[in-house]
């Protein structure tokens, strides 16, 4: 079973992300894997593991991106392409055209990934990269069955309960985090992931021209960025429980207005 | 009602002594005011949360087979300290003094570690020196073969080093402090140092001016930020440092092991997860970020030494910042100009286990307002006389 996983390298939420003038301030921010693209790797693996096969990761982005890829193949991917271009702004629609051009001429019977990215949270990209190739999609699966190389059966979690439902491959496939829980690297791992291939390309080399990139090859513009506002302090009462309880509740009363 | 490690207090507007920095140093500088001299006004001033920098971010190596005379006895005092840590501060600090080996992969790094063991037991330091065989009893998962590209020739094997719980340190001397009157100020932000004619004055922050006369400055890597509100420039250099935990496994690693040719170093805690720790980034930053260069570079230099550990999957990485002076000692120091401040800094890859006697001979320090003899040699103006501690050789890595 051949599956190719498109991963998204976003700035590292655990840490401390600084907006200045509209704009993510890049400079000391560590990128990381999008944890759900990490679930994609993690299950794709599990896939080739039981019915034989490679995984190949898909990356898109300015140098660091090698960064995101190598952690995958670290991880146990196979083999990685990666779309080298400082993307500037590219919005879903920009990814999933370049993401097809890479799929053209390709051997996949999957092409696994996140539900949506951990930065934008847009969940666009692999629908889109789905119609772009003509192929079925299924979004958010929790679990998978049944696993053939010509279909397999996916448990989708919808709103109200799960869908089960079965699936002819090729197709595109959107992982939902509940799916698993991704491998840590092994050392050895890790410096594996070095001697594995890793397949560059630019735009040019996809017959891809300007117009169809970064902003130009875009349907939508991000205006700028806006930090949420921080939370007010909170207030700590302190002393003996018979004291500060009534205060807490006077509190609540007269200034959040709850009604005793 | 819950009892608090330490307290919250409303800040005063002025205190005997303002230490900035709570770290390891501050507060344990801030403790040993308090309990030896006597001085209990004090205010610790944290711009984030104590234990937030180095504190926090080291791997909680112990020991004291250092190279220089000042650099052995100080640290040999520390470590004794250490040794009754646990008691005085009445805190479960898990200190576990199981050994610590110094590979050597090169006659000259053999000659380099003869010559500071036996400076060790001049000095009343307990360290050996290990053939191979000798090495492999103790550890038998290391490879001791001639097919790594950096095979082993022998070891400085130093027995009261050890690791201890780093957060317990800064917790128990925070709650030692505290207990005696110490006011601990976390979120708060040094924005300048008050002098008047060569005295100083107070210490303004982002919550309110503080009057003080005295000011030390405990800060590691942002030392020279505090230091140039005061017009002294300081021969400091930050770089980061990275360090990894990998997943727990049962307990095998009995001993401190670090390679200064392999730039490594690792000791298995008592959780059972291996805590591996690296030289310094090649390049001055102030960024804590974690590269995958270093996992690379670590993952190799580690498989040389326990080809046994291939399948060990890393858990988490981090950084933290380094304030490199150029003979590898500390600056504890009084400064002649501005009278009432004191630095502490300088602390590169080897402040965690000076930090007792750090804050030891740093009250005694700004309590009689003299150089205690123990420090005589840290001052910050060696490096224009020329009076360096050269202790690069007994850094644990290569750096």
């Amino acid at each position: 079973m051949e599956i190719i996983v498109p991963i998204r390298q976003v700035p590292d939420v655990a840490l401390n992300i600084r907006v200045n003038e509209g704009k993510v301030v890049e400079d000391g921010v560590s990128f990381v894997i999008s944890s759900w693209d990490e679930t994609a790797i993690e299950g794709a693996l599990q896939m080739t593991e039981e019915l034989g096969g490679e995984v190949t990761l898909l990356g898109i982005g300015p140098e660091r991106v090698s960064e995101a890829l190598r952690k995958g193949l670290a991880m146990g991917a196979h083999k990685a392409i990666h779309v080298l271009y400082e993307e500037g702004q590219t919005d879903s629609f920009g990814y999933a055209k370049i993401m097809a051009k890479v799929m053209e001429g390709r051997n996949y019977d999957l092409i696994l990934t996140g539900k949506q990215a951990q930065d934008t949270d847009a969940g666009l990209t692999a629908s889109m990269l789905a119609e772009f190739l003509d192929l079925p999609q299924v979004t958010n699966i929790i679990r998978f069955s049944d696993l053939a190389v010509d279909g397999m059966t996916l448990y989708r979690k919808g709103d109200h309960g799960t869908e089960v439902i079965g699936i002819k491959l090729p197709a595109v496939v959107t992982v939902n985090d509940s799916l698993n829980e991704p491998r840590l690297a092994s050392m050895r791992g890790i410096m594996m992931a070095k001697k594995k291939p890793m397949e560059t390309l630019s735009p040019s080399d996809l017959g891809m021209g300007a117009e169809e990139l970064g902003l130009q090859g875009s349907m939508t513009e991000v205006l700028k960025f806006e930090k949420p506002e921080s939370r007010k302090e909170g207030e700590r009462f302190e002393g003996e429980e018979t004291e500060t309880v009534p205060m807490a509740i006077q509190k609540l009363v007269s200034e959040a207005k709850l009604a005793v | 009602m819950t009892e608090r490690m330490w307290n919250n207090h409303e800040m005063r507007s002025s205190y005997d002594v303002v230490i900035i920095g709570g770290g390891a140093h501050g507060l344990a500088t801030a403790y040993y005011l308090a309990k030896n001299h006597g001085i209990t006004n004090i205010a610790v001033i944290e711009q984030k949360f104590i234990g937030y920098g180095g504190s926090g971010r080291n791997t909680a190596i112990l020991r004291s087979n250092y190279r220089t005379e000042e650099g052995i006895l100080f640290y040999d005092q520390s470590l004794k300290l250490y040794e009754d840590l646990a008691q005085e501060l009445d805190y479960n600090l898990m200190f576990s003094q199981q050994g610590h080996f110094t590979l050597g992969h090169s006659t000259a790094s053999m000659q380099a570690l003869t010559t500071r063991a036996a400076y060790n037991r001049a000095l009343g330091v307990n360290s050996t020196i290990l053939d191979p065989p000798e090495i492999k009893k103790m550890l038998p998962e290391i490879d001791i073969s001639n097919h790594p590209r950096y095979p082993i020739m022998g070891a400085l094997y130093h027995p009261p080093g050890g690791i201890i719980r780093h957060d317990a340190v800064v917790w128990s001397y925070a709650r030692g402090a505290d207990q005696r009157g110490v006011h601990i100020h976390q979120l708060t932000e040094v924005q300048d140092i008050l002098v008047e004619n060569g005295e100083v004055r107070g210490v303004k922050t982002n919550r309110g001016t503080i009057h003080c006369k005295q000011v030390v400055s405990c800060v590691a890597g942002w030392s020279s930020e505090i230091c140039k509100m005061v017009g002294i420039k300081l021969p400091l250099v930050t770089h980061p440092l990275q360090a990894l935990v990998t997943t727990d496994y049962k307990p095998w690693l009995h001993h401190v092991v670090v390679s200064s040719t392999l730039h490594i170093y690792l000791s298995q805690t008592d959780r059972g997860e291996l805590v591996c720790g690296n030289g310094i980034d090649h390049y001055p930053h102030y960024g804590m970020r974690s590269t995958l260069g270093f996992l690379e570079s670590y993952a190799a230099h580690l498989l040389e030494l326990f080809p046994i550990l291939h399948n060990v999957t890393v858990q988490r990485q981090w950084a933290g910042l380094c304030d490199m002076t150029p003979d590898y000692s500390p600056i504890i120091s009084m400064v002649d100009d501005v009278d009432g401040f004191y630095i502490n800094c300088g602390w590169g890859t080897w402040g965690f286990k000076g930090s007792p006697a750090s804050g030891w001979n740093t009250a005694q320090m700004v309590a009689e307002r003299k150089t205690p003899d123990m420090i005589a040699a840290f001052r910050h103006d060696r490096y224009v006389k020329n009076r360096l501690v050269g202790e690069k050789a007994a850094a644990s890595v290569g750096n």
